[in-house]
């Protein structure tokens, strides 16, 4: 019989941080490394930022981010893969036990206080937290949030405000990745909604297919942790047609809609802010006749937010959860 | 220095003192004069210049059970044999969501690289273990459609032997008094291999194996069964969908063949208690019998809608919506199917398919309930990645039958349900690129 294990998270975290000298602590997977404490900076992908951070999606999309912001932590380095269903399983050798807010359209390195800390050796993994309000799951950035991350009772572990353009179709958007207790399912926990698991530290695998490696060393001359985030393919698996006809999603007794949640913001209607760039940018895309259909009509001027029972909302989110090419740490650099 | 050998050679120490040389060699009578490596579990392969040559299997499931040795056997569950209905046998069986049976024609795969490592529970590394102390080299390709002979592991699915491990490579008996870590390769057909119960529709699909470097072949059936009506209120194309749906062809016979070859490693041994705890890796061996390590293939995986998620829903409207009108003498094949997006779409290559699975009543007691269907976006079904992207960080093909080989590789087991460190799942493994053309 085909095992039915279900994501749930097992109780209790296995959490093993081998302290003191020597490592020769009573757990097992003790590494024996040096105590260390370094300092954590955290921004951007360099790029020449007088021009606009535009790419491509996977789904065709052409995407021009104006604004991105991220909450993210804690982290904690792995010195191997996560197993499947199990929270924080294995040696976890550095963290970083604040939350932080990413500016990802910023290329400038931003301090992180309180730093890394940890002891020296290889980390192959890493787990990045993302904010949830959830029964207060994640939820503990020093100072809270403020807008445009938080407001009208809604917070998200991340804003993004832009335009995507396809096949004749511009959409402005602007709105939250918010991870609520509607995404919440058996198998979804907040647990799992709520994290990057098994990421490589490096950002993608160095070597060959056959001898890749994402390890991350840590020495007592490392010097300064850096994080640089690429929301590039976050996108991936988004359609932004999804902002203009929102779809709905499984009924609320699937999803584990909490009653008491905060009312969301309706999908139908837009998020006021500044359209002169949506309203240009539908000038410019407009006139041009196509063999196929347009996938959406966005209506002219309006940038169309979303809920966060909204498709989009799970499928950016799942693009914040990649575990290769999104989240680059190095040592040293400033 | 890697945490992996700092261990294993950590391990190597506190093991088993080596004995240099092998004691007596066993050369099992398999109708050959295989090269040997003057391992005690000789021959480890068929002779070179053959191809495929059955070896000699001198155990069955209850005799001789020589204590202290350790029986290999396989099986591709009863799902494997008896198919995918959509309305499951047993509760909590995987089905077709989306209204489909499937019936398994031929489900080939080739392991080898058998073997068992001391100390399956070094740390809480998952692959950590300590020194190798048996091997077999293989390759044996099976077909984990048909199997029998052995009670599988879950206690109704049928099982085939393979070969014993009598004894250590160095002729030494196996130890009561510690666990054997199990680890075993899928790899890349090829020639001489050990055949373990191929039809001959199975030996030709090996030629066309070897020939393309694959490690796995699928042949099924899938027949549409279902009787729901797609008329979700929410979505204003529900009728012109509905009406897509019905064009679909009702019966669909397809075949795929691909590379996901990698290693299983320090498999969970479902035997001990929970398939996911790595407190139940290794193979216990017995003073008064043989033990039994029973080499699992999972079919369901490659359909899963949700890559890396055990209990994914199985979707078959992805690939019957791109399906010929008549596949009953040429089946489809998925190696030259590359049309189907990971938002899936009808034929047209552009309008959305839903999701409808919600509109499946499925009379089975049997059927799960719908939590392991979250489509986030019920009018396009979503193949989700799960976070898995390119090895370049870059995106993951956007391609269905990648997505199902990928999947694929989640497959093998020990022990029915005993979760393996399978490698190539993760970013920081030698990492798997999907290979199916």
């Amino acid at each position: 019989m085909t095992t039915t294990m279900t994501g749930q998270a097992r109780a209790g975290v296995l959490l093993l941080l081998a302290l003191g000298a020597g490592g020769a602590g009573g757990c097992g997977g003790t590494t024996g490394g040096d105590l260390i404490q370094i300092p954590f900076q955290a921004g951007g992908m360099v790029r020449d930022v007088t021009r606009p951070f535009t790419f491509t999606t996977g789904q065709g999309w052409t995407v021009t981010l104006s604004q991105a912001q991220a909450v993210l932590g804690p982290v904690y380095f792995n010195i191997d893969a996560p197993e499947p269903d199990v929270f924080r399983s294995g040696v976890v050798i550095m963290q970083i036990t604040r939350q932080f807010i990413v500016d990802l359209v910023d290329p400038t390195l931003a301090t992180v206080a309180g730093g890394a800390s940890g002891e020296t050796g290889t980390a192959v993994a890493v787990e990045i937290g993302l904010l949830s309000t959830v029964n207060d799951y994640n939820d503990n950035i020093d100072g809270g949030l403020a807008p445009p991350l938080a407001e009208d009772g809604q917070a998200g572990t991340a804003f993004l405000a832009g335009q995507a353009s396809k096949d004749g179709v511009v959409v402005p958007f602007a709105g939250r990745v918010q991870i609520t207790s509607a995404l919440v399912t058996p198998l979804d926990p907040i647990a799992w909604l709520a994290r990057v698991s098994g990421a490589c530290p490096i950002g993608v695998p160095t070597g060959t297919a056959s001898n890749s490696n994402c390890n991350l060393t840590f020495t007592t001359t490392s010097g300064t942790l850096a994080l640089r985030v690429d929301p590039s393919h976050w996108f991936d698996q988004a359609n932004f047609c999804n902002l203009v006809t929102p779809e709905p999603r499984a009924s609320a007794s699937e999803g584990g809609v909490d009653a008491s949640a905060p009312a969301v913001t309706p999908d139908a209607e837009p998020v006021a802010g500044d359209s002169s760039d949506a309203a240009s940018a539908g000038a410019a895309e407009g006139g041009a006749s196509r063999a196929t259909p347009a996938p959406c009509a966005p209506v002219e001027g309006t940038v169309y937010g979303w809920s966060d029972t909204n498709p989009f909302n799970l499928a950016v989110l799942g693009g914040m959860q990649g575990t290769a090419g999104v989240y680059y740490f190095s040592l040293g650099q400033p | 220095m890697n945490k992996v050998d700092k261990l294993a050679g950590k391990a190597g120490k506190a093991g088993k003192p080596g004995l240099g040389f092998l004691g007596a060699a066993l050369l099992a009578a398999c109708g050959s004069s295989a090269s040997t490596t003057g391992s005690a579990n000789d021959p480890q392969s068929p002779p070179a210049g053959t191809t495929l040559t059955a070896p000699t299997i001198n155990f069955t499931q209850s005799s001789p059970n020589t204590p202290q040795t350790v029986e290999v056997t396989f099986s591709g569950e009863t799902l494997g044999i008896n198919g995918l209905p959509f309305q499951p046998v047993t509760a909590g069986d995987p089905y077709f969501v989306d209204g489909w049976n499937m019936t398994i024609d031929e489900d080939l795969v080739v392991v080898g690289n058998i073997r068992l490592n001391s100390n399956p529970t070094a740390d809480q590394t998952w692959y950590d273990m300590g020194q190798e102390v048996a091997h077999k080299v293989g390759p044996f390709v099976f077909d984990a459609h048909q199997a029998l002979g052995f009670k599988g592991k879950d206690g109704v699915e049928p099982a085939s032997p393979m070969f014993v491990f009598d004894h250590e490579d160095d002729g030494s008996a196996f130890d009561t008094s510690q666990r054997y870590a199990f680890s075993y390769d899928t790899v890349v057909a090829s020639y001489p291999a050990w055949n373990l119960n191929l039809t001959p529709q199975g030996v030709q699909d090996y030629v066309v194996m070897v020939q393309n470097g694959w490690n796995k072949l699928l042949r099924g059936t899938a027949t549409y069964v279902g009787t729901g009506i797609y008329n979700n209120p929410s979505d204003p194309n529900a009728a012109a969908a509905q009406a897509l749906f019905a064009a679909l062809p009702t019966k669909v016979s397809f075949m795929m063949g691909w590379n996901d070859a990698t290693e299983n490693l320090n498999c969970v041994n479902a035997d001990l208690g929970d398939e996911a705890d790595l407190g139940d890796r290794g193979i216990v061996i017995y003073p008064n019998q043989a033990s039994i390590a029973q080499i699992t293939m999972h079919v369901d995986h490659v359909f899963w809608d949700k890559l890396k998620q055990e209990g994914a829903a199985l979707r078959f409207d992805p690939i019957a919506a791109f399906a010929p009108a008549d596949t009953s003498a040429t089946p489809m094949s998925l190696n030259a199917f590359h049309g189907q997006h990971l938002l899936a779409t009808f034929g047209d290559g552009v309008t959305p398919l839903p999701d409808r699975a919600p509109y499946q009543p499925n009379p089975s007691p049997n059927a799960s309930a719908p939590t392991n269907d979250v489509q986030a976006n019920p009018l396009q079904v979503t193949m989700n990645l799960n976070g898995v992207t390119a090895p370049n960080g870059g995106a993951f093909p956007d391609d269905l039958v990648q997505f199902m080989a990928f999947s694929a590789q989640s497959q093998m087991h020990l022990n029915a349900q005993g979760l393996c460190y399978i490698k190539g799942q993760n970013p920081a493994d030698p990492y798997y690129a999907p290979n199916v053309h």
